[in-house]
C-alpha cells in the first residue's frame, strides 16, 4: 500500500481536530514517535520536577508551617500566620526598603554606565579588544573574591583612604558608617555589573542598521539627535532585558553584603536575603524564612513586570 | 511492548534521579569496621594539617577497625550545613561548634547526653579538664570543650612608656585616664585611639559589653536563666562607660564596626592606630604571626577589676556527638583521644587559645607562648554567655541595641531597657 501526501495530510488534520486517527501503519508510527519522545524527555522532566518544581511547592508549604530543621517534631501547619508575622516586622519592611534602594541604585549607575562603555568600545580604535576584555573582566571574577578585594579597598588602611590621605583629605569610614555603607556597596556592585551589561549593549549596537544613521545624517541629524531618536529606541528591547535580569539578580543579593558589611552598621545594609539567612540558619525558623522568601519572590515578580511594561511602552513612544 | 518500554524507561529514570538525590548514611558500622564522620569548624590551615596528618592516623592506629572521615566546615557555613544535615538525617557522628550552641541542640534532642561517658573517665582526668563544666546544660554534659578563649586588655608598651604610663590599667578609672593620655587627635579627628573594644559587629559588641557587665558585677540573665537582667543599674553603668569611650568631646576611641578580629598586621594595635585594645587570644596570635616585630611591644594585662575582677570568655569550641550517631562509643573514643593531655597541648600549640586542661597551665612550652600564657592565667576570671536555648536570639536583640548605643543613636538606658523587655517576652515564650 502506498501512502500518499494527501493521506498524511488527512491524518494530521484529523489529529489536530482531536479526531481519532485512522488505524494502520501511519497512526501507529505517530504514536510510537510520541511515546519515544516522551521516554526521551522523561529523565529531564523528572529531574526538572524533582529539583525545581517540588522544592518550590515544598518551600511554599513550609512557609505555611512553623518548620524548624533542628527540632525533631514534624512541622505544624499554621496557615498564613508566618506571613502575618513577617509583614508585621519593622525589620522586614526596613530590609525591603534597603533591598530596593540597593537594586535600583545599582541599576541607576550600571545601566547608563554600561551603555556609555558599550558606545565607547563600539569604535575601531587600536587596542579596543584589550579594552573590552579588561572592562568585562570583573564579570568573570567570583562575587565573593571581588567583595574581598573591595573590603580592602574600602578599609581604613585601604586603597581609597590611602588616596585620600595623599591628597590631604580626611579618611572615610566607607563600610562602617551607616551614611556611607549602602552607597559603597552600590558602587562596588555597579562596577561588577558594568562589564556584563556592556557586552549585551555592545551586541545591540553592532546589530544596528547603518542605513538608518546614514538617512538621519543626510536629513541633518546630529550625533545627539541620532542617539536619542535612533539608538535609544532601538535599544529598548536590550535595555528591558538588562534592567529586568539585573533587577531579579540584584534583589536577591547576599554574598557581597555578607562579606563586606554583614548587614551593618546599624542594620543599614540588611537586605531581605540577610534576614532570610538569619531566620533560617541562625534561629532555625525555616517556616518564617520561607514566608519572607515568597514575599521577596512576589516583589521581584512585580518589579520585573513593571520594568518590562514601562520600558516597552517607552520604546513604542520614543 | 511499547508500554512496557515506556514503563521501564520511567522506572530507570526515576531510580537514577532518586539515587542521585540520596546520600549515604553518615555512619556505617559492620562487624569488621566502624566509620566515623567528623566535622570540625573553621578553615585554619595549620589545624587542618594537624588533624589530617597527626590526629586521624594516630587515632585509627590506636583503634583498629575504626576509620575517620574529617571535614572542615567554615564557621559561616556551619549552621547551614548542620541544619540541613539534621533535617536530612545525615548529621556527622561528631561535630564541633561553639559552646553557646549547646543548650539549643540539647533542647532539640540533636546531641547526646555525655554524662555516662564522662563517668567512665578517671576522676583525676575530670578534675584536670577545667572547662568541662562550661559544656553542661542543666547539669548534664553535652559538649566537651577543646579549648578556652577570652578577651583581655592588650597594650603597646612603647606607647605607654612614651606617654609616661608605668603600669597597665587595673580598673575603669585607670583605663580612662591612660586612654585620655594616649589618644592623639588632629582637629576633631582621632588619629590614634587611646583604647578600643572589639566591635566588629553586634555580636562582638555584646561580648565587649559582657566584660564590662561582669566587671561591674552584673549579668545577662538571672542565675536560673528565666529573667533578663541586662537592664540592671550595673549593666546601664557598664554600657555608659563603653559608650563614653566612643562618644562626646572626651571620646578616646574610634573605628566601630571595623573588622579587626583576627586582622593580624592590620589590627589597630599593630598599625599604631590604637594604643590599647581589648583582644581575644586568637587575634593576638594573628598579630604575633603577621607582625612579630610589633608583637614584641605588646603586653597583656590581667582582667580589669571594677566591682570584681572579670572578663568575657570561657569555653570556646568543643565537640558534640550527634544523637543519631550509629557509633556513639567510637565517637566518644575519638573525643577522649582528642582531649587527652598530649593532644590538648598540641591543639592549643596549633590553634592557640586557652588549654582545656589545668595541668597545662604551667607547661613550660605553653608558658613561653605570649599569646597563650596571659589568657591561661586569667581563666578563673572568665565568664561566658548563659546556656539557655534562646540565647542566640536574645543576644541578637541585645546586640542591635548595643550597637545603636555605641554609635550614640540611643542612650544606654534606652538600649538596655527596651531590649530587655523584648528579651523577657522571648524568654517567657
Amino acid at each position: 500500500m502506498t501512502v500518499t501526501a494527501e493521506d498524511r495530510m488527512t491524518t494530521m488534520i484529523d489529529a489536530r481536530k482531536g479526531g481519532r486517527l485512522t488505524p494502520g501503519r501511519k497512526s501507529g508510527s505517530a504514536r510510537t514517535k510520541a511515546r519515544a519522545a516522551g521516554i526521551l524527555l522523561a529523565p529531564a522532566l523528572i529531574v526538572l520536577f524533582a529539583v525545581t518544581v517540588v522544592p518550590i511547592f515544598y518551600g511554599f508549604y513550609l512557609s505555611l508551617t512553623d518548620y524548624n530543621p533542628v527540632e525533631r517534631a514534624a512541622p505544624t501547619f499554621h496557615g498564613l500566620d508566618g506571613y502575618i508575622r513577617v509583614l508585621g516586622m519593622p525589620a522586614f519592611w526596613s530590609s525591603i526598603g534597603i533591598t530596593l534602594t540597593y537594586a535600583l541604585g545599582t541599576l541607576a549607575i550600571a545601566v547608563p554606565g554600561s551603555l556609555a562603555l558599550a558606545m565607547l568600545v563600539n569604535g575601531t580604535f587600536r587596542g579596543v579588544k584589550l579594552f573590552r576584555t579588561l572592562l568585562y573582566l570583573p564579570r568573570v571574577v567570583s562575587l565573593v573574591a571581588v567583595s574581598t578585594i573591595w573590603l580592602w579597598i574600602y578599609s581604613r588602611d585601604g586603597l581609597l583612604n590611602y588616596v585620600l590621605d595623599v591628597i590631604g583629605l580626611a579618611p572615610i569610614s566607607f563600610l562602617t558608617d551607616e551614611n556611607t555603607a549602602l552607597v559603597s556597596l552600590i558602587v562596588m556592585r555597579a562596577w561588577k555589573a558594568l562589564g556584563g551589561s556592556m557586552i549585551i549593549f555592545l551586541a545591540g549596537l553592532q546589530a544596528m542598521p547603518r542605513d538608518l544613521y546614514e538617512a538621519a545624517s543626510i536629513d541633518g541629524c546630529g550625533r545627539w539627535a541620532s542617539f536619542r531618536h535612533i539608538t535609544l529606541p532601538l535599544l529598548v528591547p536590550i535595555t528591558t532585558y538588562v534592567v529586568t535580569v539585573d533587577l531579579i539578580y540584584l534583589a536577591q543579593s547576599f554574598s557581597e553584603i555578607y562579606v563586606l558589611t554583614s548587614g551593618g552598621p546599624l542594620g543599614s545594609t540588611t537586605v531581605v536575603n540577610m534576614l532570610i539567612y538569619k531566620e533560617a540558619f541562625e534561629y532555625f525558623r525555616l517556616g518564617e524564612a520561607s514566608s519572607m522568601a515568597f514575599i521577596l519572590f512576589a516583589l521581584i515578580f512585580a518589579l520585573s513586570l513593571f520594568s518590562t511594561r514601562v520600558l516597552s511602552r517607552r520604546g513604542v513612544h520614543a | 511492548m511499547t508500554k512496557r518500554l515506556a514503563a521501564a524507561g520511567l522506572a530507570v529514570a526515576t531510580a537514577l534521579t532518586l539515587s542521585a538525590c540520596s546520600t549515604p548514611a553518615a555512619t556505617s558500622t559492620d562487624q569488621e569496621s566502624t566509620h566515623l564522620t567528623v566535622w570540625f569548624p573553621g578553615n585554619l590551615a595549620s589545624e587542618i594539617e594537624w588533624v589530617n596528618t597527626t590526629v586521624v592516623p594516630e587515632f585509627e592506629e590506636a583503634n583498629e577497625g575504626v576509620t575517620v572521615d574529617v571535614e572542615f566546615v567554615d564557621w559561616g557555613d556551619l549552621s547551614t550545613r548542620l541544619s540541613t544535615a539534621f533535617a536530612g538525617g545525615t548529621a556527622p557522628d561528631v561535630f564541633g561548634h561553639g559552646n553557646a550552641a549547646a543548650a539549643g541542640f540539647a533542647d532539640a534532642g540533636r546531641v547526646l547526653n555525655l554524662d555516662d561517658y564522662v563517668a567512665t573517665l578517671d576522676p583525676a582526668d575530670v578534675d584536670d579538664m577545667v572547662l568541662l563544666d562550661h559544656g553542661k546544660v542543666d547539669g548534664s554534659q553535652y559538649i566537651v570543650p577543646l579549648r578556652g578563649f577570652g578577651q583581655l586588655l592588650a597594650y603597646r608598651t612603647d606607647l605607654l612608656e612614651e606617654a609616661g604610663i608605668d603600669e597597665a590599667p587595673t580598673d575603669w578609672a585607670d583605663l580612662q585616664a591612660a586612654a585620655d593620655k594616649l589618644t592623639v587627635r588632629e582637629g576633631d579627628q582621632i588619629t590614634r585611639s587611646g583604647v578600643i573594644i572589639t566591635a566588629d559587629n553586634p555580636t562582638s559588641m555584646s561580648q565587649a559589653f559582657g566584660s564590662a557587665l561582669f566587671q561591674n558585677d552584673g549579668d545577662f540573665l538571672s542565675e536560673d536563666g528565666t529573667e533578663v537582667t541586662w537592664d540592671s543599674p550595673e549593666a546601664i553603668e557598664a554600657l555608659d562607660f563603653l559608650v563614653g569611650l566612643y562618644n562626646g568631646d572626651d571620646a578616646v576611641a574610634t573605628g566601630l564596626n571595623e573588622p579587626i578580629a583576627g586582622s593580624g598586621a592590620q589590627h589597630p594595635l599593630a598599625t599604631g592606630r590604637a594604643a590599647m585594645a581589648f583582644v581575644d587570644d586568637a587575634t593576638l596570635k594573628t598579630i604575633y604571626e603577621q607582625a612579630p616585630e610589633i608583637a614584641e611591644k605588646i603586653a597583656v594585662a590581667p582582667p580589669l577589676e571594677e566591682e570584681k575582677q572579670a572578663s568575657f570568655g570561657g569555653a570556646g569550641n568543643g565537640l558534640f556527638i550527634s544523637a543519631d550517631s550509629k557509633a556513639p562509643d567510637a565517637a566518644w573514643e575519638f573525643i577522649e583521644f582528642l582531649t587527652s593531655a598530649e593532644k590538648a597541648k598540641e591543639y592549643v600549640q596549633v590553634v592557640g587559645g586557652i588549654p582545656a586542661r589545668a595541668s597545662l597551665a604551667d607547661d613550660a612550652d605553653l608558658a613561653a607562648v605570649p599569646y597563650i600564657k596571659p589568657f591561661a592565667d586569667a581563666l578563673p576570671y572568665f565568664q561566658g554567655n548563659p546556656n539557655v536555648p534562646a540565647w542566640t536570639q536574645l543576644r541578637d536583640l541585645l546586640s542591635v541595641e548595643l550597637e545603636k548605643a555605641l554609635h550614640g543613636a540611643v542612650s544606654p538606658e534606652e538600649a538596655l531597657t527596651g531590649s530587655a523587655k523584648a528579651g523577657q517576652e522571648l524568654l517567657s515564650e
